[in-house]
């Protein structure tokens, strides 16, 4: 097996707000191979947007490790990190806030080119704007006069100028219209595949992760609980949380089984995360052995749950509809 | 579709929403003009020498050969007042950009930076701002003495504090938006992400700051003219003018004041005028 | 089909100083009970249609044709007073942002033991309030009840707006975007008390919105809008198996769903900028199979099965095509 290209290890990121300690991320791992795509998904208040910007330096974690390519950056300083953000770049979620609204498309994808001082940047500028899909009439425009599907291939452009190893992908489609969520996805496969990128997608929408990942991580109040292939996970969910979840997506298709399972209490708050499993106070099966902390159990290949359930037979019915 | 999508997108953007100009703007602009005509034309061919005086023909009210009357010396109102255009609005030019400039620098760095850089500038603001800015210019330049270079470092003192609360504050809530972290993420050194990024959007109200500080400051320099400080005569500026006329009024010749007082009105409501039409023409999109 | 309970015919709205309408001969029958959706992208028209049911259209904006009738009376054309008492007691509304939908003023105990007042049901609203709170499935109702909206989550402020819903019990609930943005497993419960809501009062629910996954799971009919027209109006089975106007097959087709992968491939292209031409059909621009006619000829809701209207001029050549080809795909895509 290769050396992973990204390696996160335990990682705690810990903030201070209004007085109270938050604790976005509480001991996340993880490993992602050059060429992967890997899922994260997760619900408001699980981290996942804080760990999307620890790893590309945005914030800096409490404590743990970042590798890339087995280097720790977990505290280097702006100058040797300016290397590297040449090779690990993030696409946030709404390119209408992301992008700089008085800069024109042209300067926005050459600005990458220019501060990695990479050769023949016009050639690249026009190279990507094909890669992309977007003709060179938007050049001139800024992001006000572009549509919501335009802006995000912007920002797509504008981070894979550099042909970085590793792309962040923060919700990608959950700013743009149904009808142009596929040719977004298309596209980022198709991108994937030329440029020989290794993706983190980060998504609330598992129907999007669906299609574009291999792997997938499930994270709940800071923690991963549960981690596999896609169709593993979605043939097979494990943790509770993970079944809630699958069993929560509406279904586009009027005539699919559906069987919701249910779930207790509200969502969670990152500044009073339960002892042992952080699922437990809204979990209908919790046992007293939920309040020890769980590690995460085999369930089959590649695929692990932190749940004591994953140490059980498959149950006869899945959550998951037809 | 697409109007709609630009009404509804939070951020302010540089580009004007209409070609045509509106009033304020023309008529600001207009009243500029003129004043900058009237100083060219002083440079290059004035009527009369502004500082040559003639006793044969003191206090000569307005008529053929001296347009705006002569004053109590016989000098030639008319150049005076074209003198004192050029005077005064170097004046405001350089009050405005020396306060702008630093202001913005000082309010970017505190807003950008925070911690306790943010809270010393702020603790300086607080402090000038206490004092009305008239009173303040009036206060450093009787410590400095009294010259057209001290009456400039002056007031710009009193009027960079506006800029730098401004921009702070502006900054601040720029700081956060997804494009500042993109701009990091990217590669940008701080420096980049203030100067390039933040900055050209969050100056648009400093740059109306800066419209009202140029009308100000005339009006500073040249209150502190009319009561004896800064500039002396028989510097022709229009603070002192209006100052030397005064006594005039009394006696019935009144263009002696009245002339360069209504040039510092003018030029003050130009400036005014501008800082509203590009107000009113920058608007934020909502 | 029982007596539908509003019946929407020809609906016209436009801006102020605008020839093209914003919303263009709306048709639309909501029946008594049960569940309705409103799909379409945004910039559709549906929040539109909504807000003019409702009397809420934004300055500028003004109803300049059709009528709204629920049981004989013209909801467009009421005086001002007799449109607030039918908002209040016949027309429920739930809209996106909920805490903006509430008083931020008032705690919301208070606010849900008004709405019980209201609805004149009960001697002790107080007390009520506390069983809505329950109902809705908010814990620790007490100290709930004392809370301002503020300091409550988005799921939370929508359950109180349910809460009131149960206390009023209109007989429509115009329902828009009711849990985008929220959570997934929250959306579940939101939509699980509105299904609750509906039993027990009998009421009709026109739920508006972008996600057809929730319009599938929730709504006995769908009707279909696009550029400010009704497009398609069906049982919600026969929309979405065999759908008749192209972009109704457009979006079938490009749907993503979570419980099959559907290979990227053979997905249609996305669909290219387009403007709005001024007569015809306003999907012409993007269609794959307009004619010259399709752009100039108005285009009206036509039925073309018990209880399924399309307003397409071609519908029934394209009838027999396929659901990919109807929706553009020319054949099958090479792999890209």
């Amino acid at each position: 097996m290769t050396a992973p290209l990204l390696e996160v290890a335990d990682l705690v990121c810990e903030f201070r707000d209004r007085g109270r300690t938050v604790r976005a991320l509480n001991g996340v791992s993880l490993t992602i191979g050059t060429g992967e795509t890997v899922g994260l998904v997760g619900e408001s208040g699980c981290g996942k947007s804080t760990l999307a910007r620890s790893i590309v330096r945005l914030l800096t974690p409490t404590s743990g490790r970042l590798l890339f390519d087995g280097q720790d950056y977990t505290h280097w300083g702006e100058r040797r990190l300016r290397r590297l953000r040449k090779d690990v770049q993030i696409v946030f979620q709404d390119p209408t806030t992301a992008l700089n609204p008085s800069w024109t498309v042209r300067q926005l994808i050459l600005e990458p080119l220019a501060l990695h001082r990479v050769g023949e940047p016009e050639r690249r500028l026009s190279q990507v704007l094909d890669e992309v899909e977007l003709p060179s009439s938007v050049l001139g425009r800024r992001p006000g006069q572009l549509s919501g599907g335009q802006r995000q291939r912007v920002a797509i452009a504008r981070a894979i100028a550099t042909r970085p190893r590793f792309v962040v992908l923060d919700e990608p489609t959950a700013s743009v219209d149904m009808s142009i969520r596929a040719s977004l996805l298309r596209l980022l496969r198709k991108l994937q595949r030329e440029e020989g990128l290794t993706y983190l997608l980060i998504s609330h929408d598992l129907s999007t992760v669906r299609h574009l990942c291999d792997r997938l991580l499930v994270m709940y109040l800071g923690r991963i609980v549960e981690e596999g292939r896609t169709g593993s996970i979605f043939d097979n969910p494990t943790h509770v949380y993970t079944r809630v979840l699958l069993s929560a997506i509406p279904i586009p298709d009027p005539a699919a089984k559906r069987q919701r399972l249910p779930i207790l209490g509200e969502p969670p708050s990152p500044t009073a995360i339960p002892t042992g499993c952080p699922f437990r106070p809204r979990c209908q099966l919790a046992t007293g052995e939920c309040e020890r902390p769980q590690p995460l159990y085999e369930v089959g290949a590649g695929h692990r749950a932190a749940c004591r359930l994953a140490r059980m037979e498959p149950l006869g019915e899945t959550s998951t509809p037809a | 579709m697409a109007a709609q999508e630009a009404r509804t997108l939070p951020v302010v953007g540089l580009l004007p929403r209409r070609r045509r100009l509106s009033v304020s703007a023309l008529a600001g602009l207009s009243i500029l003009a003129a004043l900058i005509v009237l100083w060219a034309w002083g440079t290059l061919a004035p009527p009369h020498d502004p500082l040559a005086t003639d006793p044969a023909s003191q206090l000569l009210p307005p008529g053929p050969g001296h347009l705006m009357g002569t004053d109590t010396y016989g000098r030639d109102v008319l150049s005076r007042v074209m003198a004192g255009a050029g005077l005064d609005l170097t004046i405001a030019a350089s009050v405005t950009g020396a306060s702008f400039v630093v202001g913005i620098l000082v309010g970017a760095l505190a807003g950008y930076h925070g911690g306790w850089i943010d809270d010393v500038v702020l603790r300086v603001v607080d402090v000038i701002l206490s004092f009305p800015a008239f009173v303040l210019a009036l206060a450093i330049t009787v410590v400095l003495g009294n010259s057209v270079r001290n009456v400039v470092i002056a007031i710009a003192v009193a009027y960079t504090p506006y800029f730098v609360r401004l921009t702070r504050g502006e900054i601040l809530s720029a700081r956060r938006a997804d494009y500042a972290d993109n701009a990091r993420a990217i590669g940008n050194p701080s420096w980049r992400v203030v100067f390039l990024h933040l900055l050209p959007n969050c100056i648009m109200p400093a740059l109306v700051q800066a419209s009202l500080t140029m009308g100000w400051s005339i009006l500073d320099a040249s209150g502190l003219s009319f009561l004896g400080l800064g500039i002396k005569p028989p510097t022709p500026e229009w603070g002192v003018e209006v100052g030397e006329g005064a006594s005039n009024i009394v006696s019935g010749e009144w263009w002696t004041s009245v002339f360069p007082g209504l040039a510092i009105t003018l030029a003050v409501l130009s400036f005014n005028l501008l800082g509203e039409a590009i107000q009113a023409r920058f608007r934020p999109r909502r | 089909m029982t007596h539908p309970l509003l019946v929407v015919e020809d609906l016209t709205v436009a801006f102020d100083g605008d020839p093209r309408p914003v919303l263009d001969r709306i048709d639309l029958t909501i029946p008594a009970q049960g569940w309705m959706g409103l799909v379409g992208e945004s910039g559709s028209g549906k929040t539109m249609t909504a807000l003019a049911l409702l009397g809420l259209l934004p300055p500028g904006a003004r109803v300049v044709g059709g009528r709204a009738l629920l049981e004989g009376r013209d909801l467009l054309r009421l005086p001002p007073d007799e449109l607030r008492r039918v908002r209040g007691a016949q027309i429920g509304m739930i809209f996106q942002s909920p805490r903006s939908a509430l008083n931020p003023l008032m705690t919301v105990g208070a606010q849900i033991a008004r709405a019980v007042r209201r609805g004149g049901y009960e001697r002790k609203p107080e007390r009520a309030a506390l069983d809505l709170l329950r109902k809705v499935r908010i814990s620790d109702p007490e100290a709930r009840a004392h809370a301002y909206p503020h300091q409550l989550s988005g799921g939370m402020c929508q359950r109180v707006l349910i809460a009131m819903m149960l206390a009023v019990r209109p007989r429509l609930l115009i329902a828009d975007e009711p849990t985008t943005g929220l959570d997934v497993t929250v959306q579940a419960e939101i939509l699980e008390l509105m299904q609750g809501l509906q039993q027990e009062t009998g009421m009709a629910i026109l739920l508006v919105s972008h996600d057809l996954g929730v319009i599938a799971e929730n709504c006995q009919r769908v009707a279909v809008m696009y550029g400010g027209s009704v497009v398609e109006d069906a049982p919600t089975g026969e929309l979405f198996h065999r759908p008749r106007h192209p972009y109704t097959a457009h979006l079938m087709a490009t749907l993503v769903r979570a419980d099959r992968p559907i290979e990227l491939a053979s997905l249609v292209p996305g669909a290219r900028a387009e403007e709005l031409p001024s007569a015809g059909c306003r999907y012409a621009g993007r269609c794959p199979h307009a004619e010259a006619a399709c752009l100039s000829q108005p285009v009206r809701l036509e039925p073309v099965a018990l209880g399924h209207r399309v307003a397409c001029r071609r519908h029934a050549e394209l009838a027999p095509l396929s659901l990919e080809v109807k929706a553009g795909a020319r054949q099958r895509e090479e792999a890209s």
